[in-house]
Formats: C-alpha cells, sequence, structure tokens
C-alpha cells in the first residue's frame, strides 16, 4: 500500500510552520486537540489554526494558498474539484475528521404549533416530518428555512428529510446563514428553522428558541461531515508534511474517543481563538447531545468512502447543482483513499481494502474486509431504508 | 473609465475602508448603490437594489449567506457569481484575497468591464491594511517612549543624577544585556517599583 517509500515514523516535512483553517464548531476538535495536546508537535510540526468566518473563505484561502488545508464541509473538496460555485481548483481529502453532529431545529413557536414534542430519545424525525406537512397545509407563505452552505451536508440532509416528508421544496424558500447566527434568526422569526452543526442547535434548544426535530444520524447514520482538505497541488509539493498533519490529526480523533465528553475537551474548545464562551450553557449537560452521535474514531469513521462521495454528489444533482454523472472518476482523485490506508497502517489501524461499497442498511456488510483483518463498520442506516450503490459493484 | 453603468454595493463593517472604496468609485463615476456596515440584512438588501457587483469584506461571514443565493437564483434573472472567471489571472485572485476584497457579479458580466473597480477596492483595502499597521506602530512607539521616561524618571529620583546620566544607565543597561531599551525600561521600572 505504501509504494510512495517514506519511512512513517521519521517523516521530514518539507514545510513546519503551517497555518490551518478551522470554523468554530464542536467539530473544529480534532484541529484544537491536535495542537493543544501536542500531536502536531510530535510531528514536528509548529501549525497555527486560524479561525474562519465562512465557508466561502475557507475554500478561498486554501484555494490560493492563503492556508496550507482546513477543516471542510464534507462536499467541499468535490464542489470545488468541479468548479461549482467558484473557479475549479483540484482539491482532495484523505481523512474525515468527523460524522454526523448536525440537527434540524425548528423554531419553538412552529414546532409547538405543529405538535411536535421531543421524545425521550429526541424527536421521531419521521412523525415530525408528517405533523411539519399536515401544519404547512394550512399555512399561506413558503417555509423559510436556512442551512450554512449551499455545498454542505446540511443543506442535503435537510432536503433529503422533506423530501421523505412528502414536502416539497417548492413549499420551502431556502437561505443561507451563518452557524453563529441561527439562534438569533429563529429568536427574531427571521426563519422558520435551519440545519446546522453544533453546539447551535443545542443551545438554540436551551436558549428556549428552537427545537430539534430531526437529527443528521436520523437521516442517514454514517454521513461524513468534516474532512481536512488540502489543494491537490499542496498535497503534491508537501508528501511528507502532509503524512504528518494526517497523523496528528488521526492521533487527535483517537484521543478524542476517550476524551470526547471530558472537562480537559472542554477546557481546550473554550480556549478564546476556538469556541469561547460560546459554549459555556453546554458545561453542566455536556458539549455532545447523545442523539446526535458525533463520532470521530472507530471502524471506518475516518475512511474517505468514494462510494459516500457518489452520495454527495447524487445529492447535489438532487438539488439542481451538478448535472454531469453520480459515476465520475473526479471521486477516486478527491478522496484519497490510498493515503488514508497508508497513515492508518503506520499507526497500527485497519482500515476498509475496498473503496466504494453499496450505502444503506441492506447492502452494507456487517463485516468488511480489512488491511489487518475483518473490520465491522458503523451502522450504516438511511431513514427511508434505501440503497445507495453505483453500477460498477 | 468613467461611468460604465455599474452599479456597486459595498459591504464592509470598517466604515473608514467602506468610505474610502466608494469616494474613489464615486470619483471615477461608478455609482455606489448602496454601503452596507453591518450585514445583518444583507439579503434583504442584494433583493431590493439587485446590484451589479458586491464587493464584500473577505472575512464578512455573510459570505455564505450571498453564495447560497447565488446559487438558488440560478433560475432566477439575476444570479450573482464569485468574480474570478475560469480565465481570470489567479495572481488577480489572491491579491485581492490577500487585501480581503471579495466580490460577487451578476451573471454574463464580463470581467474586463469589473477589473476596474476591483482594482480600486484592493488598492484601498491594502492602503488601509498600511494605514492600521503603521497606527500600530506609531502607537506602540510612544507607548515605548512612555515606558522610557517613566524609568527614567525613576532613576533620577532614585540615584538623584539628572536626565543625561538616567538615560546612560539605561542605556548602559540595555547594552550589557542585549536588550531593547524599552525592555530593560520595563526591568527598572518593576524593581524601582518594588523598592
Amino acid at each position: 500500500m505504501s509504494g510512495t517509500g517514506f519511512d512513517m515514523d521519521r517523516l521530514v516535512p518539507e514545510k513546519e510552520r503551517l497555518t490551518l483553517g478551522f470554523v468554530a464548531l464542536l467539530d473544529s476538535a480534532p484541529l484544537v486537540v491536535a495542537r493543544e495536546q501536542g500531536f502536531f508537535t510530535e510531528q514536528g510540526l509548529d501549525v497555527r489554526l486560524q479561525r474562519e468566518n465562512s465557508w466561502a473563505s475557507v475554500r478561498d484561502k486554501v484555494a490560493y494558498g492563503l492556508l496550507d488545508g482546513a477543516q471542510m464541509i464534507a462536499p467541499m473538496p468535490l464542489a470545488s474539484s468541479l468548479g461549482l460555485g467558484a473557479p475549479p481548483v483540484a482539491m482532495e481529502t484523505a481523512l474525515v475528521m468527523s460524522r454526523n453532529g448536525n440537527a434540524i431545529t425548528l423554531a419553538a413557536g412552529l414546532a409547538d404549533a405543529a405538535g411536535i414534542e421531543p421524545g425521550e430519545e429526541g424527536a421521531d424525525p419521521l412523525l415530525s416530518g408528517r405533523l411539519l406537512r399536515a401544519h404547512l397545509t394550512g399555512l399561506e407563505r413558503p417555509l423559510k428555512l436556512a442551512t450554512v452552505y449551499p455545498y454542505s451536508c446540511h443543506h442535503y440532509q435537510l432536503r433529503y428529510w422533506l423530501n421523505v416528508s412528502g414536502i416539497s421544496p417548492r413549499q420551502v424558500e431556502f437561505i443561507g446563514a451563518p452557524p453563529k447566527q441561527m439562534v438569533d434568526l429563529l429568536a427574531s422569526g427571521q426563519i422558520d428553522g435551519c440545519c446546522v452543526g453544533e453546539p447551535w442547535n443545542s443551545l438554540a434548544e436551551i436558549g428556549g428558541v428552537g427545537r430539534i426535530v430531526a437529527t443528521g444520524h436520523q437521516v442517514w447514520s454514517n454521513m461524513m461531515e468534516k474532512v481536512f482538505g488540502v489543494t491537490r497541488q499542496w498535497a503534491d509539493e508537501h508528501p511528507q508534511t502532509y503524512r504528518a498533519v494526517l497523523m496528528a490529526l488521526l492521533k487527535a480523533c483517537r484521543w478524542l474517543e476517550s476524551h470526547q465528553h471530558s472537562e480537559s475537551l472542554y477546557q481546550c474548545l473554550s480556549l478564546p481563538p476556538y469556541l469561547d464562551l460560546e459554549i459555556e450553557p453546554l458545561h453542566d449537560r455536556g458539549l455532545f447531545a447523545p442523539q446526535l452521535e458525533q463520532r470521530f474514531y472507530g471502524a471506518d469513521t475516518n475512511f474517505p468512502w468514494r462510494s459516500q462521495g457518489a452520495w454527495l454528489l447524487g445529492q447535489m444533482r438532487e438539488a439542481g447543482q451538478w448535472q454531469g454523472p453520480v459515476d465520475n472518476p473526479v471521486l477516486d482523485e478527491v478522496f484519497n483513499t490510498d493515503l488514508y490506508r497508508e497513515v492508518a497502517e503506520a499507526m497500527g489501524l485497519n482500515a476498509p481494502v475496498a473503496d466504494y461499497r453499496i450505502e444503506g442498511r441492506d447492502g452494507a456488510q456487517s463485516e468488511l474486509s480489512g488491511t489487518r483483518g475483518v473490520l465491522v463498520p458503523n451502522t450504516n442506516d438511511f431513514i427511508d431504508g434505501i440503497c445507495f450503490g453505483l453500477r460498477h459493484f | 473609465m468613467g461611468n460604465d453603468g455599474l452599479s456597486v454595493m459595498l459591504v464592509d463593517d470598517e466604515t473608514e475602508r467602506a468610505a474610502m472604496v466608494e469616494q474613489e468609485l464615486q470619483a471615477q463615476g461608478y455609482t455606489v448603490v448602496c454601503r452596507l456596515t453591518t450585514t445583518a440584512a444583507l439579503r434583504h438588501h442584494v433583493e431590493r437594489v439587485q446590484p451589479d457587483i458586491v464587493i464584500i469584506d473577505m472575512d464578512s461571514p455573510d459570505r455564505d449567506t450571498l453564495e447560497h443565493m447565488s446559487v438558488v437564483n440560478q433560475q432566477n434573472p439575476r444570479p450573482i457569481v464569485f468574480f474570478a472567471d475560469k480565465d481570470d489571472n489567479p495572481n488577480n485572485i489572491r491579491a485581492a484575497i490577500k487585501a480581503g476584497v471579495s466580490a460577487y457579479i451578476v451573471d454574463g458580466l464580463k470581467p474586463n468591464r469589473v477589473k476596474p473597480i476591483l482594482d480600486v477596492a484592493i488598492a484601498r483595502f491594502e492602503e488601509f491594511q498600511n494605514l492600521r499597521s503603521e497606527l500600530l506602530q506609531t502607537r506602540t512607539e510612544l507607548e515605548d517612549r512612555k515606558l522610557i521616561e517613566k524609568a527614567k524618571g525613576m532613576l533620577m529620583k532614585h540615584q538623584g543624577c539628572d536626565e543625561e546620566q538616567a538615560f546612560r544607565t539605561l542605556r548602559k543597561l540595555a547594552m550589557d544585556r542585549s536588550q531593547k531599551l524599552v525592555d530593560v525600561a520595563r526591568s527598572v521600572i518593576q524593581v524601582l517599583e518594588v523598592l
């Protein structure tokens, strides 16, 4: 697998001082941990983390070399390589940093009016969808729903849930808004709901202005959420630095597995450059709402499945953002599975052998063949029970 | 140059900088239709004003709002897209990003009509950056000078010497320790304040 011939135990970074971008969300944790717990330093890297205010600026600054790499929403390297929404710049990812962690939150007043109540385990997403649809027939205006970015898991999860609920996109006005503004927009009645990452759903609930009616995990239980993205050019010019960064990040993800609910993670994330005082209301109830199943490590969590990239392409097509085929060779370039396996191997971790598989419960095998033996993957259910696969399986 | 019939919207919470850009654009005959310092109502304003070009601070959180509008509006008559055309020079884009300028234009607008406007924005953003760093430096120098004055005064009082002698002492300490004058002043103040 490691045909590149680098000694992974003794990488010599071509560049030691790096600037990596992040957006202040709970799932920036792998980058924050890699820095604050010294995993970057262990790899001989001096990393500055730069907080970005929008996904657009993450994309532009990575594309034009002002950032070496960044936390990206999973569809970003794909959209950027295809030139969707901006001039095409070839980007790739070799590491999924987190799965799940988004939710669909409706304004509390609307949820009440529609009769949607949270259950013990959170809301039943199919029931809340039905109730919302029934409520919409009496509503004379379109529903105003916000997502954080047009090419985002949030946007696709929201559309998917609406579709399963029998709510037509024509009944909805989609708008874009930064995560940080969602709570205010809900409170002031400027939006009826949103699909956003954490901590913003929990903060809306705690503040009494919103109610989580479906989670990303319920829409698809194994959705890749944030990835580490770089340009192809940067990857080619800094092969050893790239590997060192990936090692540090994967170690941070592993650290998170046992520290996800720890005080030390809270202390790291509440530092001023990261989430700051924003997360204070979460201190007593825990950073991670259990029903969101936010995951950083284990099984195939960090593996950049090309078949999941294909699913994203399919969603782009559904949303009218992409007209080409879903079975597209660009997937092989964007999702660098070989490099993931190389890094995993150096850390003694098992990784899937296949790049593509059938996604969804009925198609997913309970056991996969891995580079180091049998691998039991994460649960992989779609809300409507479908299977998704490409022809060439 | 001259009025190109294009309307420009400026979105920038640095009011001074926005004023600089607006002034020059107007001097060159462009219409600045709207200058927004807070971006909270950006969506509403873009829909109402329908500018040909939006110049927006690179680091504004509302860029994602604009990008969303550009995608949704593809079916509508006035789509807004990221300024860089496929064949535009990447160095231009890099310069813009470095200066903190991002821009969106309506579909079909030729890059050569947009370029002069962008050039103005980039130049003014850069100028503003320089002004700010100069200001910062002046402020630091002023602070430094105040510290040195204070240390001098304390030395004069403590050693009963005159100003020149006090200054010479500071300079000697700085040379002996190969430290900056201001750092020596700081430690002298610390020591003498404790006494």
